[in-house]
């Protein structure tokens, strides 16, 4: 019973961020200076007049202007959600695919060069902007050794190089973070528990020592999702990939442009869906790391239940 | 060198490195253990008990000197080898709640070693788990509980059930006892006495619990920066302590007497010991001694063999 309160409680927090992920975009959008019920609105040079006069040419004024989004197909937005989920999350996954060997063998091995070299280069992919490894990445693949497409949406291979790109800069976050919670982990009693009475070293390791440490790094990396999402932004015009970052990047920029929706997309209402959309992904996203941990770990599960 | 010993730990040295820094956590020294025999190891924080205990078991590889078990030394067996010998030599750590794995229910923990080494039919592990668990005096209901559930005298019963779960020759128990409270100190203590009893266990126990190792040991061996000072039979070594070192740490445990009057004055160890960093020349006691001459600032005195078979290192014994 309690288990279930707390999930309650907690979808009721989930309840209050999703309403201020709604205000927050509404309120600077259309209260912010320039908006529509703003006092600069009434000297015509409001972006929200530009805004009704873009809409006027797609969309009869009579029908009002929220009426509009109930009749334009919903699938590209569905796409673009699709687009952009793939990337962050395939993104997610190669870095631990690269992080999770790549930091435990740091953090078990003895050797001095190794020690070394290993967080420089995770020092290196942390430092490097994400644009500046895109434009790396494109020079290489596409133009050194034109193997891969350098923008585009059209075929599987297009998802490459933005992938790894985001990829990239997560690597040396997450190598790091993994490193210092095996070597953490490989100082526990347990561990000299389990080589005392002969557990293998790769199985100490692979087992004793490497679940709990994914499991912080899990609950770390989830949440950093958001962290994502702003990367995502440059990526995916970096790579023309109609990604909903991409929408989000050209909707809120094209505010006042006086562009009609759809085409240069001047929507202040997608605006406010993009960004409570980010908002929804980054607390599914905490919530499934929650629900994880206490699968995985059964003192959480066993004290608060 | 006879085969009638288990244990036979040979001038064992052990170097720990931090950095720039050398650290002389155990120096030349030596032990054995006979069959069913156990085996005290006492001495102050830092003065290289544990090191030596895990030289002994093969958790440590010790820079110098041999370790045989069984006539066997460990010092220079494979990983693959050492870790078949393994089931013979268990380990009961210091701090049950930091040693046994606590994702792993209380059951799990002890079929482990059970598993790592392919003992009997699936039936008959589960049968021996729900044994040891009597063995050690746990209500056969917690083995679906997990280690953090149980209280921490309940931890130290699992790990001691698990270390026997393979029926080992040798039990290395290192500092078991200072974890706990004293009441559950009590009973853990005799739970080691009876398993002594009953299964003829050898055992090293490393301590500075001076009373529980006197009331478990039949050999103990008293250590100080590294190196033992001397070692003896209990009962000799209690009535009749050569060694200053051993006397001052005699002095330094809290009894309580019967009356008032017959309290005698508690006289704590002088100074402190000194850096491992930092060993004295000579004698490592000198520092601290209170017969110390010249000599044991300049010489290093060497381990002797008393008449009533005794070791002790001091030039004045």
């Amino acid at each position: 019973m309690d288990i279930l309160r707390r999930f309650a409680s907690r979808l009721a927090g989930m309840l209050v961020v999703l309403t201020l992920s709604i205000a927050t975009p509404t309120v600077i959008q259309f209260y912010g200076p320039g908006g529509e019920n703003s006092k600069l609105a009434s000297q015509g040079v409001s972006a929200w007049t530009r805004a009704k006069t873009a809409f006027a040419t797609v969309w009869p004024e009579e029908k009002g202007i929220l009426t509009f989004h109930l009749h334009v197909s919903t699938m590209s937005f569905v796409n673009d959600f699709f687009s952009f989920m793939g990337l962050a999350i395939g993104s997610i996954v190669i870095a631990a695919i690269v992080a999770v060997p790549v930091g435990t063998y740091a953090a078990i091995q003895q050797k001095s060069w190794f020690r070394t070299v290993l967080p420089t280069g995770f020092l290196v992919s942390q430092s490097i902007p994400t644009y500046v490894i895109g434009v790396i990445l494109i020079l290489l693949f596409s133009v050194v050794w034109p193997i891969l497409p350098p923008n585009g949406w059209n075929s599987p291979l297009c998802a490459v190089l933005p992938t790894l790109t985001l990829a990239a800069g997560n690597v040396g976050y997450m190598g790091k973070f993994v490193q210092s919670a095996v070597s953490e982990t490989m100082q526990e009693g347990y561990i000299l528990g389990a080589r005392a009475r002969g557990v293998r070293k790769w199985n100490i390791i692979l087992k004793h020592a490497m679940k709990p440490s994914i499991l912080t790094t899990i609950t770390f990396f989830a949440p950093q999702i958001a962290i994502l999402l702003n990367n995502a932004l440059t990526i995916e015009a970096m790579f023309a990939v109609p990604g909903l970052a991409k929408l989000f990047g050209e909707t809120a920029s094209a505010q006042g442009m006086g562009l009609p929706p759809g085409v240069g997309m001047q929507d202040q209402y997608m605006v406010s869906v993009v960004f409570f959309i980010f908002a929804l992904v980054v607390l599914v996203m905490n919530l499934f790391v929650d629900i994880l941990y206490r699968v995985l770990d059964p003192r959480i599960a066993r004290l608060t239940a | 060198m006879s085969a009638a010993y288990l244990l036979d730990v040979g001038n064992v040295s052990k170097v720990f490195r931090l950095q720039k820094r050398t650290v002389r956590a155990v120096h030349r020294a030596s032990l054995r253990v006979r069959e069913g025999e156990s085996v005290g190891i006492v001495g102050e924080s830092g003065s290289g008990k544990s090191t030596l205990g895990r030289c002994a078991v093969g958790l440590l590889r010790p820079d110098e000197g041999a370790v045989r078990f069984l006539g066997t030394d460990l010092t220079r067996l494979s990983n693959k080898q050492m870790r078949a010998q393994r089931r013979h030599m268990q380990v009961v750590f210091q701090n049950p709640s930091t040693a046994l794995n606590q994702r792993m229910t209380v059951g799990r923990n002890i079929l482990d070693p059970l598993l790592i080494h392919r003992v009997g039919t699936r039936m008959q592990r589960g049968v021996r788990v729900f044994e040891l668990m009597e063995q050690v005096g746990l209500s056969p209901e917690y083995a679906n509980a997990f280690p953090f559930e149980l209280s921490g005298g309940q931890q130290q019963r699992v790990m001691i059930a698990r270390a026997l779960a393979l029926d080992p020759k040798l039990l290395l128990c290192d500092e078991v006892l200072s974890a706990l409270d004293v009441s559950v100190q009590a009973q853990i203590l005799a739970l080691l006495l009876d398993l002594r009893r009953d299964r003829g266990l050898s055992m090293l126990f490393i301590s500075h619990n001076l009373p529980a190792v006197e009331v478990l040991s039949d050999v103990i061996a008293v250590m100080y920066l590294g190196e033992i000072l001397e070692m003896g039979r209990t009962e000799d070594l209690l009535a009749n302590p050569r060694h200053p070192y051993t006397r001052v740490l005699f002095d330094s445990v809290l009894d309580i007497p019967e009356s008032k009057a017959a309290r005698k004055a508690l006289r704590p160890l002088p100074g402190e010991m000194p850096s491992p960093y930092e060993i004295p020349n000579g004698c490592v006691f000198h520092t601290r001694c209170p017969v110390a001459q010249d000599v044991c600032r300049r010489e290093v005195p060497q381990a002797r063999t008393l008449d009533d078979d005794r070791q002790v290192a001091c030039h004045y014994v």
